[in-house]
């Protein structure tokens, strides 16, 4: 029972972590990479956060002329039988220790918050963390040189039939689980055609010699039916991407949207 | 991980001649694109009674090297 309570109280001066992984799920790249991570793996992960927390909030409550009890959690904790309970005097103690739990993790949260809002700590954070993907950083515009409203992929796949150009816009994409690998890219609006448009064979080489070769002009675009269009990375060769910025007036918007 | 569309984006990808008519400009102009050239195109838009065209405008954003 003990063991649990000391077990309890050590999570509890641990908390600061867990709200800097909250903080987290602000930023899109570190929210879905440490997304299966548990608590304890969070715990662990960011163990200086808590430290760094407390070095700064307890220093501070001190000056104010306020102290929090760790020694009555550490009797606690110890399962010291000498230690004398007073339920009256314990109970304000407690409040006040859980008092203190509460405004450390809101402390760490706002503070983690506003990290994962500045670009470059944020950018520090992944490098830290070893979480940088090409990935992330390709279809996230990473280095478009200015905003765009989208992402338009022809993707090149092959099969045993054939090669095949996929023309949509990127609307997902998914890793491989608990890793930085590319699993599959979801597409809308999505149309497919032949790498080649035709194969030009047949043509006299010397003396009835015979040659293939293939037209350089890709097929005729074929609409596909369904919203999206599911392509698994293994069957990728290669993907081209334009970042593409519009400019229309806001009525279209509007008429668009319907 | 969901891609980053801006608001706009989103209300072409939900118009499916609107999406098909950019998709087809930028096909259509893939080498004025690739230099970053503004390329105009024509949305016929067909919801009210009668068709309503508008004329847009994209571009690439281009890439600046890592």
């Amino acid at each position: 029972m003990n063991i649990a309570i000391g077990a309890f109280l050590i999570t509890l001066l641990f908390i600061p972590a867990i709200s800097f992984r909250l903080a987290l799920n602000n930023h899109r790249q570190l929210k879905e990479l440490l997304g299966a991570l548990s608590i304890t793996d969070t715990i662990w992960m960011f163990i200086l956060v808590p430290i760094c927390t407390h070095l700064v909030l307890l220093p501070i409550l001190f000056t104010l002329g306020m102290t929090v009890k760790f020694d009555l959690m550490l009797n606690i904790i110890y399962s010291n039988r000498d230690f004398h309970i007073d339920n009256r005097t314990m109970g304000w103690d407690v409040i006040s220790f859980m008092g203190y739990v509460l405004f450390a993790f809101a402390a760490a949260f706002v503070v983690s918050a506003w990290i994962v809002k500045n670009k470059r700590l944020s950018e520090k954070i992944v490098a830290l963390l070893g979480a940088g993907n090409e990935w992330y950083e390709l279809f996230d515009g990473k280095y478009a040189s200015m905003n765009f409203d989208m992402i338009l992929l022809n993707v090149v796949t092959g099969s045993k039939e054939s090669t095949l150009i996929y023309t949509g816009y990127l609307e997902n994409y998914y890793f491989q689980t608990k890793s930085t690998e590319l699993n599959y890219i979801v597409l809308t609006q999505v149309t497919r055609r032949d790498l080649r448009k035709q194969a030009l064979t047949e043509q006299p080489l010397g003396e009835g010699g015979k040659t293939t070769a293939y037209s350089n002009e890709p097929g005729i675009p074929i609409d596909l039916p369904g919203d999206v269009i599911v392509i698994p990375a293994k069957e990728i060769l290669n993907i081209n991407i334009t970042y593409l910025q519009l400019e229309v007036d806001n009525e279209m918007i509007e008429e668009l949207e319907g | 991980m969901r891609a980053k569309i801006s608001k706009l984006g989103k209300a072409f990808l939900k118009n499916n001649k609107a999406a098909a008519a950019l998709s087809e400009a930028v096909f259509n102009n893939r080498d004025r694109i690739s230099n970053g050239e503004k390329v105009q195109f024509e949305v016929v838009l067909s919801r009210s009674n009668k068709p309503v065209k508008f004329i847009a405008a994209v571009r690439s954003a281009g890439i600046s090297q890592p």
